[in-house]
């Protein structure tokens, strides 16, 4: 038995019908699915600075005037073996000075005896950074004979991160928030499809129709509707994003598995929508 | 299908509606492959006959079997029920074609729900349409064809599923002669092909065909001509 191409059949014949109700949903749909995209690539790309932003972190490690000299370059040696650590930078008494002449102007120093700023390390790192990892860092480094003070700008990056912690929750709420809309949005359309085809559901499970005959078409419709919208979303998206160059950053876009991937979703959540809308006709 | 076994068996089958009683003590059978019609004025329970045989509405009280088996058991497994329709065809009353599938499309759409494949499906709709003349308005619409040709389409979408049972509800009510008789000529020839007809009319109901007569009155059978 070809169920197959009588579901076929029925899926066209059904989204055939209806033309302007099937089209209003699709252009709803596509236009919702369309927020979702441009949000994902927002958050991408946020996510992207953030990262970018953090590179940038420096660790400052200062040594105790009493550490010889002699160790100075033990302690960069066992500084640059960890991990994170991308480079290490040693700045002497005398290169502090003329950063701080630098800075502030010069002969600030003059009227002191003798040079009061200490001997430092500067770190830099690689890879993903967070919080947790610099303090857990940091406390290592106190424990190191000669550190007398770690510092790096703690308040900034716990900034950072919690406008980057913001930005993730709330965009895990909109899309959650965007996804309920998809579905109500199928669900509303199919059960307003449904409930001008109550006769005809009628008629057919007089026939002895079941549920799998009924529903076919419309999970289908759901399907369909709702990866083309998907897919046609993310055309527009990298379309645009091929027109447009910007001066101060690469515009990063996810890669194209996880676009396939986001798009059946979207069609499996447009199928649960349809089935939403019609089950009550089900029975 | 076997003959001379009872297919439908009320008893003492009471169902009210608002209030009003429909049916009270409603006794009657049906035999498999028998050609049964049942009279009776406007208002007489008819149409809740149709309801009830279709699987739609069970007795109040008292008992109404399918093949020995009670309505309520067929009707409390949804696989069951649906297996019982697939036998059960109609014209008129709550059988109509469905308005939004071509008068073709429509007589596929029973015996592609029974199970058959599309080819098998398409032949047997294609010999039912040409044996009631509707080759010609195979592609129109339901609300392009006139009362009589529905009717025939009807009958062909039954035939087309090879249905055991036809449920006739008032099948030639507003159908002039010509068409009525036509309807009525190929309800016999479904019967005598081996099917079961349950004829529904407020009028007398045709002449010949049929092997046995009921008057329905206030839902109970007040007269036979057995």
């Amino acid at each position: 038995m070809s169920n197959l191409s009588v579901g076929m059949r029925q899926i066209i014949r059904h989204m055939g019908r209806d033309k302007r109700i099937s089209l209003g949903s699709f252009l709803v749909l596509a236009i919702i699915l369309l927020l979702i995209d441009i949000f994902w690539v927002a958050s991408i790309n946020i996510d992207h600075q953030y990262e970018l932003l953090l590179q940038t972190v420096r660790m400052e490690i200062f040594i105790s005037d009493s550490l010889p000299d002699d160790n100075i370059t033990l302690l960069q040696e066992s500084l640059g073996k960890i991990e994170m650590v991308d480079s290490v930078t040693f700045i002497s008494k005398d290169d502090a000075a003329r950063i701080l002449e630098g800075e502030l102007g010069a002969g600030i120093l003059d009227n002191l005896d003798s040079n009061p700023l200490p001997r430092s390390f500067i770190l830099r790192f690689r890879g993903r950074l967070d919080m947790k990892m610099l303090d857990g860092l940091k406390d290592r480094l106190m424990k190191l004979t000669g550190v007398e003070a770690v510092e790096y700008g703690r308040t900034w990056i716990e900034k950072v991160e919690r406008m980057g912690r913001f930005l993730r929750y709330g965009g895990y709420f909109i899309g959650a928030l965007i996804l309920f809309v998809v579905l109500l949005t199928m669900a509303n359309t199919n059960r307003l499809t449904a409930r001008s085809k109550a006769r005809d559901f009628y008629q057919l499970k007089l026939l002895g129709a079941g549920p799998r005959y009924l529903v076919t078409p419309y999970l289908a419709e759901g399907f369909i509707s709702a990866l083309v919208a998907a897919l046609l979303g993310w055309s527009l998206i990298l379309y645009v994003s091929e027109k447009i160059s910007f001066t101060y950053f690469e515009l990063m876009m996810p890669p194209v598995q996880e676009i396939m991937i986001y798009a059946v979703l979207a069609g499996f959540t447009g199928m649960l929508g349809s089935y939403l809308g019609i089950r009550r006709y089900l029975l | 299908m076997s003959h001379k076994e009872v297919l439908f068996e009320f008893r003492d089958v009471d169902f009210s509606f608002g209030g009003q009683a429909v049916f009270t003590k409603l006794s009657f059978t049906l035999d498999y492959g028998e050609y049964l019609v049942i009279s009776g004025p406007a208002r007489s329970g008819k149409s809740t006959l149709t309801q009830m045989i279709a699987g739609l509405i069970k007795p109040q009280d008292g008992v109404f079997l399918v093949s020995n088996e009670a309505v309520e058991e067929i009707i409390a497994s949804p696989r069951s029920l649906r297996r019982y329709r697939r036998r059960l065809g109609g014209v008129g009353g709550i059988y109509q074609l469905l308005s939004d599938r071509t008068v073709m499309e429509n007589i596929c759409l029973a015996a592609e729900i029974a199970g058959c494949s599309t080819a098998q499906a398409r032949r047997q709709a294609l010999s039912a349409g040409t044996k009631y003349h509707l080759s010609h308005i195979a592609n129109h619409y339901p609300d392009m064809i006139s009362e009589g040709e529905k009717r025939a389409a009807q009958i062909a979408r039954a035939e087309a599923a090879r249905k055991e049972i036809i449920l006739a509800d008032s099948p030639t009510d507003g159908l002039d002669a010509k068409s009525a008789r036509f309807i009525n000529e190929r309800l016999t020839a479904y019967h005598t092909a081996g099917a079961t007809i349950l004829y529904l009319t407020s009028g007398p109901g045709p002449q010949s065909g049929p092997q046995r007569y009921l008057q329905f009155q206030d839902g109970r059978v007040v007269a036979t001509n057995e």
